[in-house]
């Protein structure tokens, strides 16, 4: 095994680990919504959210570089430049997101001032890591760049699919610059924001996931570098054509010109259509190989990716995203739906299959298989669409009492948190919240011990 | 727009996503198997999307350009899934 992919190891390693203080900080949010004495006086329920928040960009984050650092070496046959500094980028990362969550924890917040700024909270949703971490995240992510392009240009070759990945890293980087300027007017602060957090979900993380996914279908499936190239490019082409005009979709109504209802509205309602080849695309390779591949997990994970993706993004963001109807359903529960089903579907759900590629070939297993992953599988799965599918309800209801009767004033936001559908959409979500932490409980114990327990090592004897 | 049209005009609008993925499923289903059976039941899915739109354009206070572009669009939903199958037959050697 290259040394690049031990570093990957560490990086999914590290990835499940915030995923789970993803989870934790998850069930205090909803938490909170139940019982809003939860915690009264020790842990307000806005440091929770930003844990949450945060917790969700980070692991993906580190799947996503894990995931480059673990293919990279085969896809170029030799070993990452630079990989020392991308061990200690890993662990200067790692001790960063520990500082910067214990910060948020026990500090909280401070005053409005420079040293809040830089020690404390930068006070921007997603992006609310003080200065120095910000500064880390941007010497971590130069570094991965430097290892990529370095290795390609050590290898003198590069392939379709890293020439993508290469290009990507640029507005990757790019975009993350976003987080620094200090803006005072909030119309052109949020506008472009905006770039940030919707070019990454919805631009270069949409490609960086598609490479990773090429990646993973010629090792999973077998299938060959013509195809999954083809599909790359197509794949991009598309994404990027609805995608990046479709920020018009958070510019209805912070300020700017209206003819970004027209435009965002637009590009959004396009975005379903590629998601939907991309379902098709699942049952035909589900199809082609009569659902039989040697590390199942990955494979289910993979379809889950393509189903999740299109449900949570496409049906999903169309209920919400044309005008008119976001009016009354921006920035209610209904959003938190949306948000929560389409990062699982476009990317928890195709990194957790990476991982579990990975795993197999660390552990050197000819088949990865057994009980614990289906269960994890089914109660993550399960969890998040009652999740979600709560949330909806108390979002149509936020969006209906508060929004479209109340008129948006004070007194009908706390009137729509009394309201029976809002009140029981939140419980049971809380209650979803509780499946879904149980799946992840499973996902570590399968991630673990794959391949050392006895049923799994006697399927791989029996497959071999 | 009211709370009650607003409502209607979401679900409707998830809806008919939702029998698009629907029809692309059973499409694949069936081209897959070479079942007629699932290739009727994609037309039937492809039918209530049509039916859904219908209702999108006649019952909602949408705008009449979201209207058109909501016709519009249920020709993409009905063009994407053989083409991205002609497409994937094409470039994969093995097929199905």
């Amino acid at each position: 095994m290259y040394q690049s992919q031990r570093l990957a190891l560490k990086y999914f390693a590290a990835a499940i680990g915030v995923f789970g203080l993803m989870v934790i900080a998850g069930l205090m949010s909803a938490t909170y919504y139940v019982d809003p004495t939860f915690l009264f006086g020790t842990l307000p329920f806005n440091i929770a959210k930003i844990l949450h928040i945060n917790g969700l960009i980070v692991w993906l984050l580190l799947g996503f570089i894990g995931a480059i650092y673990w293919f990279l070496p085969e896809e170029l046959g030799c070993e990452t430049v630079g990989i020392r500094v991308a061990e200690i980028a890993f662990y200067v990362l790692v001790a960063a997101v520990v500082v910067v969550f214990a910060v948020f924890i026990f500090v909280q917040h401070g005053g409005s001032n420079a040293f809040a700024l830089w020690f404390i909270n930068q006070g921007r949703k997603y992006v609310e890591a003080p200065r120095w971490a910000a500064i880390g995240v941007v010497a971590t992510l130069l570094v991965f760049v430097y290892n990529v392009i370095g290795t390609a240009i050590r290898a003198r070759k590069t392939t379709g699919v890293l020439t993508v990945l290469m290009i990507n890293l640029v507005p990757l980087v790019g975009f993350y610059l976003i987080a620094f300027p200090v803006i005072t007017d909030m119309s052109t602060d949020l506008y472009w924001w905006w770039w940030l957090v919707h070019m990454w979900v919805e631009a270069t993380w949409e490609v960086l996931i598609g490479c990773i996914m090429a990646l993973s279908l010629m090792q999973l499936l077998g299938t060959s570098r013509r195809i999954v190239e083809m599909w790359l490019y197509i794949e991009v082409m598309l994404v990027l054509g609805t995608g990046i005009l479709g920020l018009g979709h958070h510019y209805f109504w912070i300020g700017t010109p209206s003819y970004w209802l027209s435009v965002g509205g637009f590009f959004s309602a396009l975005e379903p259509l590629p998601l939907l080849g991309m379902v098709v695309h699942a049952v035909y390779d589900a199809g082609t190989h009569h659902m039989k591949t040697s590390n199942r997990p990955a494979f289910y994970w993979m379809m889950a990716e393509a189903f999740g993706n299109f449900v949570g993004g496409g049906m999903w963001g169309f209920m919400m995203t044309l005008p008119q109807i976001n009016l009354f359903s921006h920035g209610t529960q209904w959003t938190a739906s949306h948000g929560h089903f389409a990062f699982w579907g476009a990317y928890a759900c195709g990194v957790l299959s990476v991982i579990y590629l990975a795993l197999q070939k660390a552990r050197s297993l000819t088949v990865a298989d057994g009980i614990a992953w289906k269960w994890s599988f089914t109660l993550l799965n399960v969890g998040m669409i009652g999740m979600v599918g709560s949330l909806l309800i108390a979002g149509i209801a936020q969006s209906f009492y508060e929004r479209a009767i109340g008129g948006s004033t004070f007194d009908a936001f706390v009137a729509a948190q009394g309201n029976p559908w809002f009140v029981q959409g939140m419980i049971t979500r809380l209650g979803f919240g509780v499946v879904f932490a149980l799946g992840y409980v499973t996902l570590v114990y399968d991630l673990v011990t794959l391949g050392r327990r006895k049923s799994v090592t006697a399927g791989a004897a029996e497959a071999a | 727009m009211n709370g009650q049209t607003m409502i209607t005009a979401a679900l409707i609008a998830g809806a008919l996503v939702l029998f698009g993925g629907l029809y692309g499923v059973c499409y694949a289903m069936g081209r897959l198997h070479r079942r007629r059976a699932w290739l009727v039941a994609g037309q039937a899915c492809y039918g209530v999307l049509l039916t859904v739109a219908c209702a999108l354009v006649s019952f909602t206070p949408l705008a009449p350009v979201w209207k058109a572009f909501i016709v519009v669009s249920c020709l993409g939903y009905f063009i994407v899934p053989p083409l991205t199958w002609r497409l994937l037959h094409a470039t994969h050697e093995e097929g199905p």
